[in-house]
């Protein structure tokens, strides 16, 4: 299904989709239908399809928003076993995955909490370098912008929290996320902003210029 | 801070955090696991909750059908109801019960020893003097409201008379407060104030006023009661043998049977 193109040393694989494999995907999704009806109707297998669909987007969600890849790897398995139960009250106006990610945002802040708290304590005990990310490995200094970030992120209310990761790491349209978070487009991009500033300002002050 | 900065921290953030799917395998294997083993314990419950719940309600429809329900229901909202004050009637009649209760279990015991007992244990279940020698002791006796079936044996009688005294004291409905008057008269004269001529004149009047009330069977019974007491043994007899005949709908008829045993057994 995947196009494996080796590279000239055979240490680095690089992975890039084949339209065999889009196509694919894109067959399995638009069959979606009949599988929110035999969620509904409590069909196990059918949690396990909707896993094998839509787990890699909720993982990459879960990890942005939690930080933490142990807590959103609970969040995942949390957000499968309750759309068991929740694809009862899917009514189809949204594609499936917006309601799957829904079921995570609503589960997401205890995994949050924790995350937070396995976050600060390790902050303290390794005492994070903030001005050392001028070094010369940019990889390495990208790295370490993306703790720092995730690091900013645990000061915002978790209703902002989820509005950055959704819109800005993710990449949703702020009509997609309103439907996720089950709140009006304009109070989504207020969120925004808020975030927006909160963040410029903590990373200032962890010498991020 | 530039714009740019933030703008690289969340590609960065999103770059590192894009490698999504590693753990497909495992967590989808434990989603299901865990969903099979809901389904285990959802499957448990109904196992236990819904035979608990056919019991329950078979119960209660036998109850229904053979008529308990009500005196299980009324002693159930006895048992949680706490009577805070209860009426002067309604404490008389409490301690008529206590006596009754530490009296009946040494009447028994003089039944099985000396059956000359036998009569004034009859005429009032739970009371120990016998009828010659000392006037017989009146004692309460449930309403028929609350005794809705008649009591064929000492035991159930015991058991009527258990019924807290809040509900024997309840008014009755289809009863005006004149008659009501009257039944409360006779009783107090006969129970608490142990005169039973005026008794069975209070008895008397009150089935003038209401012959076929719900308290007349024992009005009927309690004014035979007095007779006995009285020594009018011919009028106790005719008013036994209707008892004993099944007149009230067996209501006593056991009793009046072995009141009238009693009698013949006494009569020279």
């Amino acid at each position: 299904m995947t196009g494996t193109n080796r590279s000239l040393a055979g240490t680095m694989t690089i992975r890039t989709p084949t339209l065999e494999a889009t196509l694919f995907w894109r067959r399995r999704i638009e069959s979606a239908e009949p599988l929110v009806e035999r969620l509904r109707a409590g069909e196990h297998a059918a949690v396990g399809e909707a896993y094998d669909l839509h787990a890699a987007a909720v993982r990459a969600f879960a990890r942005r928003l939690v930080g933490d890849p142990d807590e959103a790897e609970d969040l995942v398995q949390e957000v499968f076993v309750t759309l068991a139960k929740a694809a009862r009250r899917f009514d189809g106006r949204s594609a499936l995955r917006t309601f799957i990610l829904g079921i995570a945002v609503r589960h997401a802040q205890h995994h949050v909490r924790a995350a937070m708290r396995r976050r600060k304590a390790w902050q303290r005990s390794a005492e994070v370098q903030h001005s050392s990310i001028a070094g010369p490995e940019r990889a390495s200094a990208d790295l370490q912008l993306a703790r720092l970030l995730e690091i900013a992120l645990d000061e915002l209310p978790i209703d902002q929290r989820v509005a950055f990761v959704l819109c800005e790491v993710e990449e949703r349209t702020s009509a997609e996320v309103a439907v996720i978070v089950d709140a009006p487009e304009a109070t989504v991009r207020t969120r925004l902003f808020h975030a927006r500033r909160k963040l410029r300002e903590k990373l200032e002050e962890m010498g991020v210029r | 801070m530039t714009e740019d900065q933030l703008e690289r921290a969340t590609r960065a953030l999103r770059a590192t955090t894009d490698a999504g799917d590693q753990a497909s395998g495992e967590g989808r294997g434990r989603v299901l696991h865990q969903l099979a083993m809901q389904e285990r314990a959802r499957a448990r419950r109904v196992a236990v909750l819904v035979p608990l719940a056919a019991l329950v309600v078979t119960s209660t429809a036998i109850a229904a059908a053979t008529g308990r329900l009500t005196t299980y229901w009324e002693q159930v909202k006895a048992a949680v109801t706490v009577n805070k004050e209860p009426s002067e009637l309604s404490m008389g009649l409490q301690e008529d019960l206590e006596t009754t209760r530490s009296r009946g279990k040494r009447t028994r015991i003089a039944q099985r020893q000396n059956p000359a007992v036998a009569l004034s244990s009859a005429a009032s279940p739970e009371v120990a003097p016998p009828l010659a020698a000392a006037p017989v002791t009146d004692e309460p006796v449930a309403a028929p409201a609350v005794a809705a079936r008649p009591t064929h044996t000492g035991q159930r009688h015991l058991a009527v008379v258990q019924v807290p005294p809040a509900i024997q004291a309840a008014p009755e409905p289809d009863q005006d407060d004149g008659s009501l008057a009257l039944f409360r008269a006779a009783q107090r004269a006969q129970f608490a104030q142990k005169d039973c001529a005026r008794a069975l004149s209070g008895w008397d009047a009150y089935l003038r006023a209401a012959p076929s009330g719900a308290l007349a069977p024992e009005a009927r019974w309690n004014r035979t009661v007095c007779l006995l007491k009285l020594a009018r043994k011919a009028e106790a007899r005719r008013a036994l043998e209707a008892f004993a005949a099944g007149a009230e709908d067996g209501y006593h008829q056991n009793d009046a049977r072995a009141l009238l045993d009693a009698l013949d057994a006494e009569a020279p």
